[in-house]
């Protein structure tokens, strides 16, 4: 069976072969033989959702609740005829997907389709796991993880593409929009997932998290320590809500978690070598 | 009057903050913390009340005489309704 290990948990993944997603996942095949933490199958069949709806989003995607679990599915036409398909256990160990071929309507390709599927998973399945996915674009420099973190259109990409420029040798970025963070008895860890927004730039690595930087642009660069008041707010807008209501809890502990144990910084920036200098100065990297 | 049941308060890291729930969006947008004035006349509004059940709360909890209270009162409910969290 194939397997795959996205921040340091093993996924099994079947039923799924295509360019898109072996592309993608290639980098974090895996021969750990731990037991998977959660077994996903693609299949044929053409389930139908179970439980009561919670909501819909985008007026087309339904989220179900149920006593066996959860259920996310896209409706193709009303009342019931779904294009994708997506059900999980309430512990996440199994989940199973089934993705309609659509392509006589346009948009996303189903290859797409099943990828983001995949993504929307991992986020409530980290959550079990003592993680969660922070909208940030993180980089590896030497062995310490920094998370620029900011809303869309600030520039951490622009901001993680100096870093690498400068340090081409001693940078990796571990995910460009959306790393996963889970919290161990060693500390706090970030690495890299498939899922990194429209660039796929990420790698299938680790480090233990040093800080999250928020970004502001500026023409002058500074820093500083952002108090973990002020630090909740801008972390609690670069975190997912969970559709469920059983999976807000433990997001809101793991960014309780993660305030307590990470030092979050506010760097006023331009695009320059110097803003690069400001974080890793501060930092003492 | 009441809080609408698509807000709740949650402690996060020593904060009390006020969480909307309702429709699906991106990240947890739409914020404020609270202070425990606002906390305690948060959860007496989690159900239906009164202003004047409010007032009368205020004056058995704390320290303060019926003027300060019915103004800690009307504030309070003020910054509510521009949040558009109170449902009257």
């Amino acid at each position: 069976m194939p397997l795959f290990k996205i921040a340091d948990l093993v996924l099994e993944i079947s039923g799924i072969d295509n360019e898109f997603f072996n592309k993608r996942f290639a980098e974090y095949r895996t021969r750990d033989n731990r037991e998977p933490s959660i077994k996903v199958i693609f299949a044929d069949e053409k389930f139908m959702p179970e439980g009561k709806l919670v909501t819909v989003a985008d007026g087309f995607r339904q989220y179900y609740s149920g006593p066996d679990g959860y259920g996310v599915f896209d409706l193709l036409k009303a009342p019931d005829e779904y294009c994708a398909r997506l059900a999980f256990d309430r512990e996440i160990k199994t989940a199973k997907a089934n993705i309609s071929d659509i392509s006589a309507y346009g948009g996303m390709t189903d290859e797409v389709r099943s990828f983001n599927m995949l993504g929307e998973l991992f986020r409530y399945f980290i959550l079990k796991h003592d993680g969660l996915v922070l909208h940030s674009s993180c980089i590896k420099y030497k062995n310490a993880g920094i998370a620029f973190s900011a809303p869309s259109g600030t520039g951490k990409s622009t901001h993680t593409g100096l870093w690498k420029r400068y340090f081409p040798n001693d940078v990796t970025i571990l995910n460009d929009d959306s790393p996963a963070i889970r919290f161990d008895e060693f500390g706090v860890g970030v690495f890299g997932t498939p899922w990194s927004g429209k660039t796929d730039i990420n790698a299938n690595d680790g480090a233990p998290l040093a800080a999250i930087v928020v970004l502001e642009q500026s023409p002058e660069n500074s820093i500083d320590k952002l108090s973990v008041d002020e630090a909740l707010f801008r972390i609690l807008q670069e975190v997912t809500r969970p559709v469920f209501p059983d999976f807000i809890n433990l997001t809101l502990s793991a960014v309780e978690k993660l305030l307590l144990h990470t030092p979050v910084y506010r760097l006023k920036c331009n695009i320059s070598e110097e803003a690069v200098l400001t974080v890793k100065n501060k930092l003492e990297l | 009057m009441k809080i609408k049941n698509t807000f709740v308060l949650r402690e996060i890291a020593g904060n009390r903050v006020v969480l909307p729930m309702g429709a699906p969006s991106d990240a947890f947008s739409g914020m404020m913390t609270l202070n425990e004035t606002g906390a305690f006349l948060w959860k007496l509004l989690e159900k239906e009340i009164s202003m004047e059940d409010l007032v009368n709360a205020m004056l058995a909890e704390y320290n303060v005489d019926s003027m300060q209270a019915q103004k800690d009162v009307d504030e309070f409910l003020d910054t509510l309704r521009k949040a558009g969290v109170l449902e009257e």
